[in-house]
């Protein structure tokens, strides 16, 4: 079950490193000072990514819980697990620093911004995701459970989504930044916004990997225990 | 034919059950015995469907165990399954219902168990007055419904009065009389094994420690892989 | 097909003949949807605060205690499957499992559907609400939103009965999912109250129907591993 990190993969954490440091570097540095919001805006770079990253990893949480109940293979549900959690961290991340960009900015720490609040909600189903599998202690049934949360969880977003933008269109709605689209961002701005998504990505991927060789370890010390005791 | 093949099952982060082979044939009889925790229950419970195996596959009639398949398997289990707010009627209709049977046939094979089970005349009250005997009966009554060709009994004597046990027996032996019948059964009373069963298996630690004919010859080998089989680490 | 529905039929009528032998489940849910809403009316002032705002609130507090009463009641009805190993028992039979989560989604539904005509009744009484002149809108409202709220509260109950905590996982794991659902029943409810038309509650209704139908077949395809022991 456990492997010693060999070949490519033992590189990674260095090379995440590398590129974490270039793109703080990047958005301090590289990325040009924003003409309306001045520094705040700077949380831009971190804030987009992270929320990316975070939508990925429960994406990668339904896939492998589908895997799971298909194949029933007891990786698939340490992976789903490790992404959750992993998703859970930078879905924190988020709604961290959303507030803090929005406090100078707009003027509130909250506005109910429809993608801020999805946000919020989609963080509250995987804390529920990782509290089912908490509170859970017979491993077959947890992983069986936290597959069917993972899958109906996962398909709620859309309509998450759409009920909390009707919600707030009906509503008077606060001064909300209106962001020209990617698209106008000049040079600098895009490889400070690439160079971070990219450190994050291989961070998740860093984080997702370690989770779940404790995982992986961890089990083995159950069932060590467990075969200790029960024999 | 009932087989386990290679079947592995782990309950919490034990292994309940190790590398299981087994097999029984129709109009055979097994006695399960073991220890506590050395996996009979689990064993039923996986022959049953009701567990998936972790590693391996429960074979029934040469197919491996599907949704179709249930409907000619039998559980008993420690758990009466049984709603307490109804009456044994009531539940027996129910579950007759889930194993698809029709509404016009359910009450004339209710009666029939009942009457085999000496429950008539108390088929009108609900479960939660029931004794713990009348309960086992009742809950005997719930397996059978579907007159399945698979019967899986775990511990069905056990806590019973001796009015109530020696009702339940006569009732199994007739279950095991039948020919194309499989029934196996779990049990901690060694002298029900040899009686009843044809042929008897001893698990520890989720492993088949003893498999043979219920043959008294073979009484001293059985008891030795019995202590074996509860004593050393698994 | 026809043996679906006798299997769902049979599981409703079993749900419905259980509650009305031990009325656990209902009494518990009207008196605590009661509560809530007398509760709110402590909390925001007589018939919901005054004004413009007072039929947002109503509607508010209206699903917030239909909400929460809904908890009680799955969790009591959860705990008697699990007492008796009901689930378990169902999983043994040859039954298709969709057809005995749908049986359990109508039972719950219907209950919540009782509860929620007495709800009604109150907040016209307490609130001076205007419940009788759009009852049939908000019989449709109610209605899309009660199968939603089953679907997710059903699925989620037979979950979290087994675990340690039990009752406590229910909300933490049903109150996100159901956002949706909460959201488009405040707003369709509150233009219905207001004396307004479909025009403003049509959209929210159509949600609620998509959602009701991604959630029943999601579910329904997933809850053989709920019941699987």
């Amino acid at each position: 079950m456990y492997r010693d990190e060999r070949g490519v993969f033992q590189w990674l954490p260095v090379l995440t490193l590398v590129i974490l440091s270039f793109a703080i570097f990047a958005d301090f540095y590289i990325a040009g000072t924003d003409r309306l919001q001045g520094a705040p805006q700077r949380i831009f770079y971190i804030h987009v990514p992270s929320a990316w990253v975070a939508y990925f990893a429960f994406f990668l949480v339904f896939i492998f819980s589908i895997k799971y109940l298909a194949r029933r293979n007891p990786d698939d549900d340490i992976r789903a697990h490790a992404c959750a959690e992993s998703g859970v961290v930078f879905c924190t991340l988020v709604l961290i620093t959303g507030p803090i960009w929005a406090r100078p900015v707009w003027g509130v720490w909250w506005t109910w911004d429809a993608r801020l609040t999805t946000t919020l909600i989609l963080w509250m189903i995987y804390v529920g995701y990782l509290m089912l599998r908490a509170y859970m202690t017979e491993p077959e049934q947890r992983a069986r459970f936290a597959a069917v949360m993972g899958i109906v969880g996962f398909l709620n977003v859309p309509i998450v989504h759409m009920s909390v933008e009707w919600w707030r269109t009906l509503h008077p709605k606060p001064v909300v930044m209106r962001s020209g689209g990617l698209r106008d961002l000049p040079d600098s701005m895009h490889v400070a916004l690439w160079s971070t998504l990219l450190a994050f990505m291989l961070l998740f991927v860093c984080f997702v990997r370690k989770r779940a060789q404790i995982e992986r370890l961890n089990a083995r010390v159950e069932e060590a225990r467990a075969a200790r005791e029960g024999a | 034919m009932l087989e386990a093949l290679g079947v592995s099952r782990r309950y919490g982060w034990r292994w309940a059950l190790k590398d299981l082979n087994l097999s029984v044939s129709p109009g055979e009889t097994l006695a399960l015995l073991g220890k506590n925790g050395s996996g009979k229950t689990t064993l039923l419970k996986t022959f049953a469907g009701l567990l998936m195996p972790t590693e391996g596959t429960v074979r029934v009639g040469g197919e491996p165990i599907s949704r179709e398949a249930k409907g000619g398997i039998g559980l008993l289990t420690h758990e009466p399954m049984l709603y307490a707010g109804l009456t044994i009627r009531e539940n027996l209709g129910y579950f007759a219902k889930l194993f698809g049977m029709e509404s016009g046939d359910i009450s004339g094979r209710v009666e029939l168990l009942a009457e085999t089970l000496g429950i008539t005349d108390r088929l009108a009250e609900p479960v939660r007055v029931l004794s713990q005997g009348l309960r086992q009966r009742a809950s005997l009554a719930r397996a059978l419904l579907h007159d399945p060709e698979v019967v899986l009994l775990d511990e069905p004597f056990s806590g019973l009065d001796p009015e109530a046990a020696g009702r339940l027996e006569s009732v199994v032996r007739a279950l095991c009389e039948h020919h194309a019948r499989i029934v196996v059964f779990t049990t901690h009373d060694l002298s029900k094994a040899f009686d009843m069963a044809g042929r008897i298996a001893v698990l520890g630690g989720g492993r088949l420690a003893y498999e043979g004919n219920a043959d008294n010859s073979k009484e001293e080998e059985l008891l030795a892989a019995f202590d074996e089989a509860s004593e050393g680490p698994a | 097909m026809r043996r679906f529905f006798y299997v769902l039929f049979a599981v409703v009528e079993k749900d419905l003949r259980l509650e009305w032998r031990t009325k656990e489940s209902l009494l518990v849910m009207v008196v605590f949807a009661l509560l809530v809403l007398t509760l709110f009316s402590f909390a925001f002032g007589p018939g919901g605060g005054s004004g413009e705002n007072a039929r947002a609130v109503q509607a508010g507090i209206l699903w917030i205690s239909f909400l929460f009463a809904c908890v009680i009641g799955l969790s009591r009805t959860m705990s008697v499957e699990r007492e008796s190993a009901g689930f378990s028992a169902m999983y043994l039979s040859p039954s298709d499992p969709s057809a005995l989560y749908l049986g359990k989604v109508v039972s719950v539904a219907v209950l919540m559907g009782i509860m929620e005509v007495v709800g009604f009744a109150v907040l016209a009484v307490l609130y001076q609400a205007n419940v009788w002149k759009s009852a049939g809108a908000l019989a449709i409202v109610a209605i899309s939103a009660t199968v939603g709220i089953a679907a997710a509260g059903t699925l989620f109950s037979a979950m979290s009965a087994r675990t340690r905590t039990r009752e406590v996982l229910l909300p933490v794991l049903m109150f996100p999912v159901l956002v949706p659902v909460l959201i488009a029943a405040v707003k369709a409810s509150e233009a219905h109250l207001g004396g307004g038309g479909w025009a403003d509650s049509r959209d929210w209704i159509r949600l609620m129907l998509v959602y009701d139908v991604v959630f029943l077949v999601a579910a329904s395809l997933v809850f053989e591993y709920i019941l699987e022991e």
